[in-house]
């Protein structure tokens, strides 16, 4: 007896499997974690081999694809899913000024925090570590292209755009040893500002001298930008509890107190993020909990709010790109919206995220950059379909199983491109496919197979 | 393919192992051997033909497909492996504990909304020093005795440990000393509420090795739920103590206990910790209506586990471990905690315990989890009645757990929790939360070891 609604999951218990003659064979299904839940694949037939691995390396190395060869193809959206990794976590995205980077700032312990990536290519140019504890690594571009700043705890570095070497190195001493960091440049990039805890710091990027420090006793700083056009620091502490001001304005460079943005329909606000437009004329800040707000700078009123339409909710990020039109992650997806007069500019409703997501519009306004857990993938504005994710193999979770070969693109553009373990390899590609252990050469002798994680690919092979 | 490539053994195959059949994704079903540590998913069919070597029937005319998935099954060691055995010896003898447990003082300097223990709403009771020594001596004896290198000795409610402080300091102090007289290392925990002068903090980051720290993450809503004697808010004194345990490095997890107001702003809130605090492990609980908390809303365990894994995901991203006391997949045990093995608590009044919750005499719960008390003398004067009936709830004895795949992770769950339910139809909300999460876990495995299966034997079997 197991008593009254016992639980009751045991396979000799369950009748409904017991002298059933269904049609169908057994079958494995291969199981794809996605962001939002689970997928299974179409039914393949399970089959051992007595080749095992062997045959599988055998046809790996000789370029054979090892899969069944009438796969109609693949959804590269589906594989790139949170086991193709490019941070352990993404904290922060950004794209220079004319396109050709990509800098993302990573959460997790261990990883590198800081990584500088050729757009469209994404090539590794270069990546920072710190050994401690995850953290939020924010970034910020020199808006005239000759570095990209970023903050790891107890430091701040600027990395040479032009060859990804360290401009400069600063450290400082650390309010606590955890702490939230925020980080923003000026218009011309002389001034950067930076967060640790509740301190606030700005610096002079060309000496790495102080301009001005101090408290913000309202509490953890997680959000912060400085004016375009030079003359105000905006920050926001997490969590404006009723009758608090929303965000703070201080003088820039000598850090005077420059007046509060309040809100009094405010209830406890989140924010997670608040940016000025290129023009320096609105702020604009997103919280978890409450609607957008755009807030004119000069009277330091609230212009606007878009709701996210799911009570309670609000958005998890935003980001505006170079002519002043804001992005908006929701519960109903990416939304574009005008600042100037608040008229939508589209957007790509399925892509939904969630409370770690970042994004980044490039400045040509084709592409969006769009950060979620470990992934970090590239879609197609005008269409909202997927391009790309990009891929650090020491940023990808243990049992993380994928191929990854590169290409030349129409404009002659190399472009690598990410497939799981045991996907069809494109022809005339390079491949690395870590499936399981090894390395061999491949028929060619241009391309190279090195395959882990065994336990994953044996003795279960896909077939026809 | 041919069937002679396949590894079929002569003889009919047997399924040795244990296999729970769970409804999967996708319309698919989830096979599930636990103490095999294997899974997959798979269609109708496939759990059929399980079914048919369960019942030892004849395979039915589809002999070439059932061999290559009998030889599949093997390669898991489900057919033809080594006999499912449970996973730990009885536990048996007179207990000879290397840890004790310090329930230093019912007192408390908060006043939290769903406090199981109450504290502060009585008056306070307080371990004397000599109660400490006996339960320090009495462990230090147990370890020369075994050859043990190492002694444990905890400080935990039911009120705020630290509100003991000379008893607490004073017994640290005789630990270690006897530790380092005897050649053992003394590891040393405590549990608080963290609420405590930055004096205290530094003790305690300079003397301890551990502590767990209540904080219900955004400040301005533990505030509303753990406000001090005073009814003031306790988050900025707890913000201070986490600053200092991260400024020197200390070890400590952080515990949250998520009621209906936490819980919409869970994944916020583990994101806040993340972003501000250095603890490697953060444990969200729902809030349970005992103490206090008796009239506070029961939280919707479907919602609490959406929102639990959103927190976990942020929780994974920052390289931290979030987790619920009783979705520990991957353990094969029959012991969810300490109760059924002999834990070794003392209340101020020398009774020992084997629950963190029977904290002292004056509790419902003393009854079921006293099994004795400290001797005039030296030692333990031991009831072997109480004893036994605490070894015999693991959960391999449990028959409500019998058919539930989550069982051997489980192992049972809280046995304050469980005995609440005993005898009712309705399922617990803790076990909905468990086997959803565990049934997650599951998946998340298979998906890590590409997506077909997983199979990590334990090292014992490999």
């Amino acid at each position: 007896m197991t008593g009254p609604g016992a639980p009751e999951y045991r396979l000799e218990n369950l009748a409904r499997f017991a002298n059933e003659d269904p049609p169908e064979e057994p079958a494995l299904y291969r199981l794809h974690s996605e962001v939002f839940g689970w997928s299974v694949d179409r039914r393949r037939f399970l089959y051992t081999s007595a080749a095992g691995l062997g045959g599988l390396l055998a046809a790996c190395s000789s370029g054979d694809d090892p899969t069944d060869p009438g796969d109609p193809g693949f959804d590269l959206l589906t594989f790139c899913s949170d086991e193709v990794g490019a941070h352990q976590g993404i904290a922060a995205l950004a794209f220079s000024r004319d396109g050709a980077f990509l800098a993302s700032g990573g959460t997790g312990r261990g990883d590198n925090h800081f990584k500088l990536w050729a757009f469209p290519s994404g090539r590794l140019v270069t990546s920072l570590n710190y050994s401690g504890s995850g953290f939020a690594i924010p970034i910020a571009f020199d808006p005239l292209g000759r570095f990209v700043a970023t903050q790891l705890p107890g430091r701040i570095t600027l990395v040479n755009l032009s060859d990804g070497s360290i401009r400069s190195e600063w450290d400082y001493v650390r309010q606590n040893s955890a702490g939230s960091f925020a980080l923003a440049l000026s218009g011309d990039g002389s001034v950067l500002a930076y967060a640790d805890g509740t301190r606030v710091t700005m610096l002079d990027t060309s000496t790495g001298g102080e301009l001005s420090s101090f408290n913000v006793s309202a509490g953890f700083l997680q959000s912060l930008d400085l004016s375009p056009d030079g003359s105000l620091l905006a920050v926001a502490p997490y969590g404006s509890n009723p009758g608090q001001p929303v965000v703070r304005a201080y003088s820039v460079p000598d850090g005077q107190p420059a007046g509060v943005f309040e809100d009094p329909a405010n209830d406890y606000t989140l924010i997670r993020r608040i940016t000025f437009t290129p023009d320096s004329s609105v702020l604009v800040t997103s919280s978890e909990t409450e609607p957008i707000t755009f807030w004119d700078v000069a009277t330091r009123q609230v212009i606007r709010r878009v709701d996210s339409n799911q009570a309670g909710r609000g958005f998890y990020t935003h980001a505006l790109d170079a002519n002043g039109d804001v992005y908006m992650i929701g519960a109903e997806g990416l939304q574009i919206h005008s600042v100037p007069d608040g008229t939508s500019r589209g957007g790509i409703p399925g892509l939904l995220g969630g409370r770690l997501v970042t994004i980044a519009p490039s400045p040509d306004g084709r592409h969006l950059a769009f950060g979620l857990g470990s992934s970090l993938r590239l879609y197609d504005l005008a269409t909202g379909r997927f391009e790309n994710c990009y891929f650090d193999e020491p940023a990808t979770a243990r049992g993380g199983r994928l191929s990854y070969y590169s290409t030349i693109d129409s404009q002659g553009r190399e472009v690598w491109y990410t497939l799981p373990c045991g996907s069809p390899i494109p022809a005339g590609a390079q491949c690395t496919c870590n499936c399981v252990s090894g390395q061999a050469p491949t028929a060619g002798g241009s391309s190279s197979c090195s395959i882990n994680f065994v336990c994953t690919c044996i003795p279960v092979v896909y077939g026809g | 393919m041919s069937p002679a490539d396949t590894d079929v053994r002569s003889g009919a195959p047997e399924l040795t192992a244990e296999i729970f059949v769970i409804p999967g994704p996708g319309g698919r079903q989830l096979v599930f051997a636990p103490r095999q540590r294997a899974a997959f998913l798979c269609n109708d069919s496939a759990v059929s033909s399980l079914a048919d070597l369960a019942a030892k029937r004849q395979a039915r005319d589809r002999s070439t497909v059932d061999a290559e998935f009998v030889g599949f099954l093997r390669s898991l060691r489900l057919v033809d492996g080594p006999p499912d055995a449970l996973p730990e010896p009885d536990v048996t003898g007179d207990p000879r504990p290397t840890s004790v447990t310090l329930f230093m003082t019912t007192a408390c300097n908060l006043r939290c909304t769903y406090c199981y223990a109450s504290a502060g709403d009585t008056p306070g009771e307080f371990m004397p020093l000599s109660t400490a020594l006996q339960g320090i001596d009495f462990i230090v004896d147990n370890a020369r005795a075994l050859g043990e290198k190492q002694i444990t000795v905890a400080y935990h409610g039911g009120g705020e440990a630290t509100a003991n402080w000379d008893v607490m300091t004073d017994s640290w102090e005789y630990a270690a000393a006897a530790a380092d007289r005897y050649g053992l290392t003394l590891r040393a925990l405590t549990a608080t509420n963290a609420a405590i002068p930055e004096a205290k903090a530094a003790w305690i980051a300079e003397h301890l090795d551990g502590a767990s720290v209540s904080f219900d993450g955004l400040p301005h809503l533990h505030d509303l739920q753990r406000p001090s004697a005073s009814g003031r808010g306790s988050s900025a004194s707890i913000e201070r103590t986490l600053e200092l345990f991260d400024r020197v490095g200390f070890d400590y997890q952080l515990r949250l206990t998520v009621t209906e107001a936490l819980l919409p702003f869970l994944a916020v809130a583990v994101q806040y910790l993340c972003d501000n605090f250095s603890a490697k492990r953060i444990q969200l609980e729902p809030v349970y209506p005992e103490g206090r908390g008796s009239d506070l809303p029961a939280i919707d365990p479907d919602r609490f586990v959406e929102l639990f894994l959103e927190a976990e995901s942020i929780g994974r991203a920052y390289g931290r471990t979030v987790y619920f006391s009783a979705a520990r997949f991957g353990m094969v045990t029959r012991h969810f905690c300490g109760v059924t093995r002999d834990s070794f608590a003392l209340t101020p009044t020398g009774d020992v315990s084997a629950c963190y919750e029977a904290f002292s005499d004056g509790s419902d719960l003393a009854g079921d989890f006293f099994y004795g008390r400290l001797s005039g003398g030296k030692g333990v004067q031991l009831d072997p009645v109480a004893l036994s009936r605490l070894r015999a709830r693991t959960v391999d004895k449990r028959p409500y757990c019998e058919g539930c795949f989550a069982k051997w992770s489980c192992a049972g769950d809280c046995h304050v929790k469980h005995m609440a339910h005993e005898g009712s139809e309705h399922e617990p909300p803790r076990c909905r939360i468990t086997r959803a999460i565990t049934r997650h876990q599951i998946l998340e495995r298979i998906s890590e070891h590409g997506g077909l299966f997983w199979h990590e034997p334990a090292p014992e079997q490999s």
